[in-house]
């Protein structure tokens, strides 16, 4: 196993002659995916990957620098997908994830068939003419609370995110993977995907983008989608669900699922 | 591993074997731990014309410059020397071959057997490993990638350039027949595509590096070695002048060789004729700040060391050039964004003129002339191969010679690394396979901010310079009183920012002149750099406007925050939490409960039972006056009615005498409540109170009264009560009807189409405050909303604003807001416990235009058996009932009560237990909220009133007595009224459900019935008329469906012959 693939505990299941690379998001790690995978295993090959910073990795990697900007995920990215030796593949990107894939797709587009986007946001401050549903002062609070007291953060956060209470499966799942971060590499990186503002390149994306978006999200209001779908460079096609949270994949699969294999089966009609 | 080697070499070709016993040869000769791909590379590489130098040569962006493999090379020599030696002193067993060359190895051997067409495939053993599979896994190995990139090769474009030359000379590919030598195959030019080691995290690459060498690279430091080298280098007559060339601080040994020649520990015998008198420049520091006068300062360099060395006679001058990238880069702030080019050019005249001034310098007074000068510097193996190439001729002209410094074990996150330059610096710059991506605006800046180097911390605005600049101050001050050496130079106010690098370097010089340890003077070292850093990450995230020129290079700042209170969402998040210790507000309001909730202090409801145990014992007499039922039920009603008055009379005495209260508005809205929701008596009151207590400015919440906002929560299971409330509320205060929004997450009735799509709930409330600042909002069901919306409700009643979806925030105005929730107190549970009484049953019950009749019909002779056994009918089914409802409301019952009297108020009349359980639980129930209520809602909402269980028999049974009052009065007491179970439920929903009150609806449409009836019973035989009774019943269903009325509009009169 090469050294990317090891340090980002890439998995390749299923035995299909496509590849699809399922990204997960902030504070979780592949296992977000659990829900869908079983369902592309037959007709693909499934790449999972965490992104460097999850609990999941080896936080001597993590490197301050390359991971303060998204460009670093995306050169990690690139990286599996080289030693993979993936040359196209449907990339499907949770929250950061999403924004990581676009800009690796802006680099290297003939490695991506289509990009589809699960609760994505360009950025999240608002702006004069932007509403990205925080403002700075909220994500001061948020960040000085977090490294206040992580753990007390995480379990506030996480039913936040997922949209449920304490004792949801899915706030479990959420808080286990959350809370496995390293405190100061979980801040660093809600730092960064925050403080990350890629509305200017969106226009710069040629991939077709599917957009899908909780219709109650904490974290991306549902206008966001909308942003996307107007400037990303692309054609691009947007799905509101009914589900509500920041990880609907993981709060309510049964809704989800279907409608992301739909995407990924189907491109958008020309 | 050992044991594989033969096995190993089968799988090879016999050039590709030769290469791996050189390259196990020359581990040995190094004595090195293991047989790495480094070895291997570097092997392949030392052919003159080998394979692998030409596929460098050709790959190269800058096409071949003759130099650039001795670069390569030197940088696999630097590699090499950083690999660990091995403990076993026998040089001659062969170092075993390390995993990482395994890996090579086997890789090679998969690639080779792909390269057979299938049907042929053949078995793995069979499959022989050319040189050329070999040389491509190689450069795949990340240990080599990584030196190849630090000599700005690039193993990908260069595996790109084998492969190239492999495909087109595939008739050979099966018999290579030339060993370590050229294949004379057209190469293409190279394509350079994006590697795979230009998206590498360089972290991993060290990793792979150190997995490569089997060892970590906590190798034993071998400093005394280096500077031993570097003397040795300093006393010959070649050559004699070191560059230290390596990743991690050359400059440590520089500064302990300086230290050693300045503080003549060197014996005489050693440096020979330098011996007493020498004298260090340090060149570094005194470089301007435009490297265009350079040159003019290495002139006057030149005559100062003309200067010393005539002096001194028989010393020497060393002059130590420190980095060399001054002369290949320009310093960083300057080259920030534009005229990059131009300063580009510059630098590069500015450095020729320097290194031909430096040259002649060397000349004169080097070892062409008297021996005198010594030239020492340092130099990360980039710089110096970027010196190669643009000054060609400085090796030889300046006399240099490189020296390979090994790294030492890598302090993590400390001194950050040239791998992050490689990906967004120079991979970009020399490769650009990024270029059509925007950011490569960011390579700059942020290069700058992750150099090496101590320099200073360009790339921040001015103020944080400044801060910064202070703080060092202050650092070094502190250090320099900790060193007793208090020079004066420690508080340099404000210098030109590029003279950040040449301070600390010179503070660093200094503590070495000092001649203190080296622990020390690192300490020093670090502490700026950490002050570097730390102002760095600063000024990213406070001015990062000033850091607009990237799209986003907010620097991550990992150090620690100060708790400054917890933000919005940590708060929701307590909220969830069960663990979570009461709030500071509960407890005080729990201390102040005494004071402000007189409303519902224990006294009333002593108070009450008294007149509730007056109404046990007129209906215990009743039972005995059987001729006057008529009478019983009237006495009931009005002692019911009374005894509900009363209560709250004393209670608003004793607010009044209090003075908390304003009477006439207290009176006013408790008439207007109890008339519309008159079987939530204390409810009503408790609304009343505090509405009255609010508009005063005395509310329970509020830091200020000033704030003409209010909330309200009801609590408990009565829906329809709780929404009549709101309603009559609503009417009082603002006399409109009030906005009614359900936070419930699916709930289909009523409300359902109020859900627009894409309208939250929150702008629901935000619109509705903004329509009208006077309004009464009622959000129903808090208990179901989400998080979100909690957290904004909660956001709202602290701050008296709401915020809506957009992140917009509405002033609250003199809003009124009723939250209602379905959480019953855990005292109250067991009321309802069994008991779902029904709501939505009731509302089926009630729906669908069912209609009455009035019917007579004789009674049995015998008249008190028969009403008796009237009872008893109607009982039975009650009595089934009974068991599921857990209380009732029954008469004979009541009455056997009378004679145990004493806990015959607790034990059977509903009516006290519920009275007793509603005060306590107005007061208790917040003392000891439930689990399931939220606390931080009890906490903010300005009172919180509790809707007792809807009790549906007494409801009945009211009506039932109040029905045949009515009747009475009419007709006369010979004739009684028996109202049927069923009728009587459904008119009780009715009027439950409905708007109209009981009393309306008899005078609208059962007195007229009534009358008719009369009139039928008078024009017929009026013989026994005590012998008859009328029935109220059911009388079915009618197809006209009234929506608006839950009441029948009229009621047929039946009179049967009898």
């Amino acid at each position: 196993m090469g050294v990317v693939e090891e340090a980002h505990n890439v998995k390749v299941v299923g035995s299909g002659t496509r590849f699809i690379v399922l990204a997960h998001g902030f504070g979780t790690d592949q296992s977000v995916w659990k829900h869908i995978v079983p369902q592309l295993v037959d007709e693909f090959r499934v790449v999972l990957y965490d992104n460097m910073g999850a609990g999941t990795t080896n936080p001597e990697y993590f490197d301050f620098g390359r991971y303060s900007t998204l460009q670093g995920y995306a050169y990690d990215l690139l990286a599996i997908l080289e030693e993979l030796r993936v040359s196209s593949c449907i990339f499907v990107g949770h929250s950061v994830s999403a924004m990581i894939g676009t800009v690796a797709s802006i680099s290297r587009p003939d490695l991506f068939t289509k990009i589809i986007m699960v609760s994505a946001s360009p950025r999240y401050l608002n702006d004069a003419d932007y509403f990205g549903g925080f403002e700075q002062e909220d994500l001061d609070q948020l960040f000085d609370a977090m490294a206040a007291n992580y753990k007390a953060w995480c379990s506030g956060f996480a039913p936040m995110a997922v949209g449920g209470d304490m004792e949801s499966v899915a706030v479990q799942e959420f808080s286990r993977t959350l809370f496995n971060m390293r405190p100061d590499i979980a801040l660093s990186v809600l730092q960064t995907i925050f403080q990350s503002d890629m509305r200017q390149i969106l226009s710069l994306v040629t991939v077709p983008c599917h957009i899908i978006q909780s219709k109650r999200d904490l974290a991306v209001p549902v206008v966001v989608a909308e942003y996307l779908h107007q400037h990303l460079g692309g054609s691009s096609i947007v799905e509101l669900l009914s589900s509500e949270g920041h990880l609907p994949q993981l709060s309510s699969p049964d809704t989800v699922i279907p409608v992301l294999l739909k995407h990924i089966h189907y491109d958008i009609a020309t | 591993m050992r044991a594989g080697l033969s096995t190993i070499q089968q799988t090879l070709t016999p050039e590709a074997a030769s290469v791996l016993n050189h390259s196990i040869a020359e581990a040995g000769r190094r004595n090195h731990g293991q047989t790495t791909p480094l070895h291997v590379a570097a092997t392949l590489l030392a052919s003159p014309s080998g394979f692998l130098r030409q596929a460098c040569i050709k790959s190269h962006p800058n096409s071949s410059h003759p130099l650039q493999c001795r670069a390569l090379e030197l940088c696999f020599s630097v590699a090499l020397e950083r690999l660990p030696t091995s403990q076993t002193t026998n040089p001659s067993s062969e170092p075993p071959i390390s995993n990482a060359l395994m890996a090579a190895l086997k890789r090679a051997q998969a690639h080779q057997r792909r390269g057979y067409p299938e049907q042929q495939q053949q078995p793995l053993l069979a499959v022989k490993v050319e040189l050329e599979q070999l040389i491509i896994s190689i450069l795949d190995d990340p240990s080599v990638s990584r030196v190849m990139r630090e000599a700005s090769f690039s193993s990908p474009a260069v595996k790109a350039t084998i492969e190239q030359s492999l495909n087109s000379a595939s008739p050979a590919v099966n018999s290579s027949p030339i060993a370590l030598g050229f294949r004379p195959s057209p190469v293409a030019p190279s394509a350079a595509p994006a590697g795979r080691s230009l998206y590498l995290n360089p972290r991993l690459q060290q990793a792979g590096a150190g997995a490569g060498s089997g060892v970590q690279l906590g190798v034993p430091q071998q400093k005394g070695e280096e500077v031993k080298r570097v003397l040795d280098i300093l006393m010959r007559k070649k050559k004699r002048n070191p560059i230290l060339v390596g990743e991690s601080e050359p400059e440590a040994t520089v500064r302990e060789v300086l230290r050693k020649i300045e503080s003549k520990e060197l014996g005489e015998g050693t440096l020979g004729i330098v011996g007493l008198n020498t004298h260090v420049i340090h060149l570094e520091k005194e470089l301007p700040a435009e490297r265009a006068q350079i040159p003019a300062r290495l002139k006057e360099l030149g005559d100062l060391i003309e200067a010393r060395i005539g002096s001194t006679g028989s010393g020497g001058v060393f002059v130590n050039l420190g980095d060399l990238k001054w002369l290949v880069e320009q310093p960083v702030g300057f080259g920030a964004v534009g005229g990059g080019h131009v300063q580009q050019t510059n630098v590069a005249e500015a450095g020729r003129a320097a290194v031909a001034e430096m040259g002649r310098l060397v000349a004169k007074f080097g070892e062409g002339g008297s021996g005198r000068l010594w030239l020492l510097g340092t130099a990360t193996c980039e710089t110096y191969l970027r010196c190669q190439v643009y000054h060609p001729s400085m090796e030889n002209d300046w006399d240099l010679q490189a020296v390979p410094i090994t790294s030492r074990a890598p302090l993590p996150g400390m001194f950050p690394r040239l791998g992050t330059n490689g990906i967004l610096g120079t991979s970009i710059e020399s490769l650009s396979p990024l270029k059509p991506f925007p950011t490569t605006a960011i390579a700059p800046p942020r290069r700058a901010s992750d150099n090496t180097e101590p320099a200073g911390i360009s790339g921040c605005c001015p103020q944080c310079i400044q801060s910064y600049e202070q703080e060092l101050a202050d650092m070094l001050k502190d250090n320099e009183k900790l060193d007793a050496e208090s020079k004066s130079e420690a508080a340099r106010p404000s210098l030109p920012q590029w003279l950040q690098k040449a301070k600390t370097n010179n503070d660093n010089a200094k503590v070495v002149d000092q001649s203190q340890c080296n622990g020390q003077e690192m300490n020093v070292k670090k502490r700026t750099q950490e002050l570097q850093k730390k102002w760095q990450d600063a000024c990213l995230s406070r001015h990062p406007k000033f850091h607009q020129q990237s799209l986003s290079t907010e620097r991550i700042v990992p150090t620690p925050f100060s708790m400054r209170g917890l933000c919005n969402m940590n708060l929701l998040g307590a909220q969830l939490q069960p663990k979570i210790p009461l709030n500071k507000n509960l407890g005080s309001s729990l201390q102040l409960n005494p004071n402000p909730v007189p409303v519902q202090p224990p006294e009333p409801a002593v108070r009450q039972q008294p007149g509730l145990v007056t109404t046990e014992l007129v209906l215990g007499q009743t039972k005995e006056s059987d001729t006057s039922t008529e009478e019983t039920h009237k006495e009931r009603i009005n002692d019911f009615l009374n005894c509900m008055s009363s209560e709250t009379r004393d209670k608003f005495d004793e607010l009044k005498s209090k003075k908390l209260l304003d009477a006439d508005s207290f009176k006013r809205i408790l008439k207007g409540l109890t008339e519309k929701v008159w079987w939530q008596q204390d409810a009503a009151s408790a609304v009343a109170t505090t509405v009255t207590k609010c508009k005063l400015g005395n509310g329970k919440r509020r830091q200020v009264g000033d704030k003409g906002d209010m909330w309200l929560l009801f609590l408990g299971p009565d829906r329809v009560g709780k929404k009549k409330m709101a309603a009559a509320l609503s009417e009082l205060v603002s006399s409109s009807n009030p906005i009614v929004i359900s936070l419930a997450q699916r709930r289909g009735d009523g409300d359902s189409d109020v859900h627009l799509r894409g309208k939250t709930a929150l702008d629901r409330i935000a619109e509705a405050i903004r329509r009208n600042p006077q309004s009464v909002i009622m959000l129903e069901d808090i208990n179901e909303a989400n998080v979100l919306i909690r957290g904004s409700i909660k956001r709202a009643m602290e701050q008296g604003r709401f915020p809506d979806s957009h992140g917009r925030e509405i002033s609250l105005g003199n809003v009124m807001f009723i939250l209602t929730a379905n959480w019953l107190p855990e005292d109250l549970r067991y009321l309802s416990n069994g008991t779902p009484l029904d709501e939505e049953k009731l509302t089926n019950l009630a729906r669908g235009g069912w209609q009455l009749r009035l019917s007579v019909a004789k009674r049995a002779s015998k008249r008190r058996p028969s009403w008796l056994s009237e009872e008893d009918r109607s009982l039975k089914p009650r009595k089934e009932t009974n068991l599921n409802l857990g209380l009732s409301f029954d008469l004979n019952e009541a009455a056997d009560t009378e004679e145990d009297r004493g806990d015959g108020s607790l034990n059977s009349s509903d009516l006290t237990v519920d009275h007793e359980d509603n005060h306590v639980l107005h007061n208790v129930g917040l003392q000891t909220p439930s689990t399931s209520v939220p606390r931080e809602l009890l906490d903010s909402v300005d009172d919180a009133i509790m809707f007792k269980p809807l009790n549906f028999d007494l409801l009945r049974a009211s009506f039932s007595a109040s029905i045949s009052k009515r009747f009475s009065t009419i007709a006369g007491n010979g004739i009684a009224i028996e109202v049927q179970e069923g009728a009587l439920e459904k008119i009780a929903s009715g009027v439950w459900l409905g708007q109209t009150n009981i009393t309306e609806w008899m005078e609208k449409v059962l007195v007229p019935s009534f009358h008719q009836l009369k009139k039928t019973l008078n024009s017929s035989a009026n013989d026994h008329e005590s012998s008859l009774v009328v029935r109220l019943e059911d009388d079915g269903y009618s197809d006209r469906q009234s929506s608006e009325e839950w009441l029948p509009a009229a009621v047929r009169v039946v009179a049967e012959e009898y």
